[in-house]
């Protein structure tokens, strides 16, 4: 009787769902009331269920019936990415050719550090795979991962520790590395960190955070063909 | 414009961006091809901003929870990456230094050039 049970309740969707939403919940709250970058509210979200799920010993597949419909809406979200570039046309076109340049450079120096320490630490093919993408927006980063084979699992952990080290250090490494032209900044910080380096920007400074999603964008469409490339020679 | 027919189109798009997946042999996800889809149209004024924009707010504005459930999935291949976790830490904390340090760089050096030519 109780096995009825188990499969009517968490083998439904509705479970999946439920538990991301209040892990989410609880990633907020944590956030706000430590106002600590560290505690990024995905991060906790990710650890929450994670934590859930091996103490209640119900299965990742189970969750993952509801958890899926999350992901599903992934292709949609990133379509709407084209809006925010569109708003932005004009300081594109202003700045074409330092925003282009700038952002491939961060885009090729990116994939061949992966590249290089990957080879140089003998890292396994599908975790590389998971690697390769990690500076961009977590939409575009999986696809490619899943375009490659490779762990979509590490492409998270990669995607959001990148984003946390952008939306904790972007002000010391500003100083340090002497990036002190806002446009410059906001490329950095988009190209390297991606949204959730971004959404700190916005809060720092409007034109840092204005390029820094744009970078997003324009990074990510030139990851999605950088990498193959790149990967092939892995 | 009705909320429900702004997700239509955006949904519209992404079917279309994921045949373009499908029939063009080149490994762009179905999502980047229904971005670029939607820039164009939104360029070409084929779709108005007000059409899209309502949806496109608000899928952006919950777009980081549809994470949580991949990020959790973790939990199935961490077995196959215990033995490397330190290095793929390593990589991801210096792939994005040095990524956000040359990026911001050369948009500098770039910008004072053109800066230089028109004085």
């Amino acid at each position: 009787m109780f096995s009825n049970v188990y499969s009517d309740v968490f083998g439904n969707g509705l479970f999946g769902i439920f538990l991301t939403i209040i892990a989410f919940q609880i990633g907020i709250i944590i956030n706000r009331k430590t106002k600590l970058v560290i505690f990024n509210p995905l991060l906790i979200a990710i650890i929450f269920v994670i934590v859930f799920l091996l103490i209640t010993g119900i299965d990742y597949e189970d969750y993952y019936i509801g958890g899926s419909m999350f992901q599903f809406m992934l292709t949609p979200a990133t379509v709407a990415f084209a809006i925010p570039l569109y708003r932005q046309m004009s300081i594109l076109k202003k700045n074409l050719w330092a925003i282009l340049i700038s952002i491939f450079c961060g885009c090729i120096s990116c994939t061949m550090t992966i590249f290089i320490l990957s080879k140089l630490w003998n890292i396994s093919d599908s975790v590389f795979y998971g690697l390769m993408p990690k500076s961009v927006t977590l939409a575009i980063a999986l696809g490619i991962t899943e375009e490659l084979g490779g762990i979509s699992g590490v492409t998270c952990v990669g995607v959001v520790v990148s984003g946390i080290i952008g939306a904790a250090f972007i002000t010391v490494f500003s100083k340090i590395f002497k990036i002190d032209n806002k446009i410059a900044l906001g490329l950095s910080v988009g190209t390297a960190t991606h949204a959730i380096g971004t959404s700190r920007a916005i809060q720092i400074d409007e034109l840092v955070g204005a390029m820094g999603s744009l970078s997003i964008v324009i990074a990510g469409v030139m990851t999605v063909f950088i990498v193959p490339i790149v990967s092939s020679f892995y | 414009m009705n909320g429900l027919i702004q997700f239509g189109i955006i949904i519209g798009v992404s079917l279309f961006g994921t045949f373009l997946n499908s029939i063009i042999p080149l490994p762009v996800p179905g999502s980047v091809w229904g971005m670029i889809v939607m820039f164009i149209l939104l360029c070409v004024k084929a779709v108005k901003l007000e059409q899209v924009e309502i949806a496109a707010d608000f899928l952006l504005s919950i777009m980081t929870i549809m994470f949580v459930p991949v990020g959790a999935g973790l939990i199935t291949s961490y077995g196959a990456i215990r033995g490397e976790i330190f290095k793929i830490f390593g990589v991801i904390i210096i792939s994005t230094v040095i990524s956000f340090f040359i990026t911001g760089k050369v948009a500098q050096i770039i910008m004072n050039i053109q800066k230089g030519g028109k004085d």
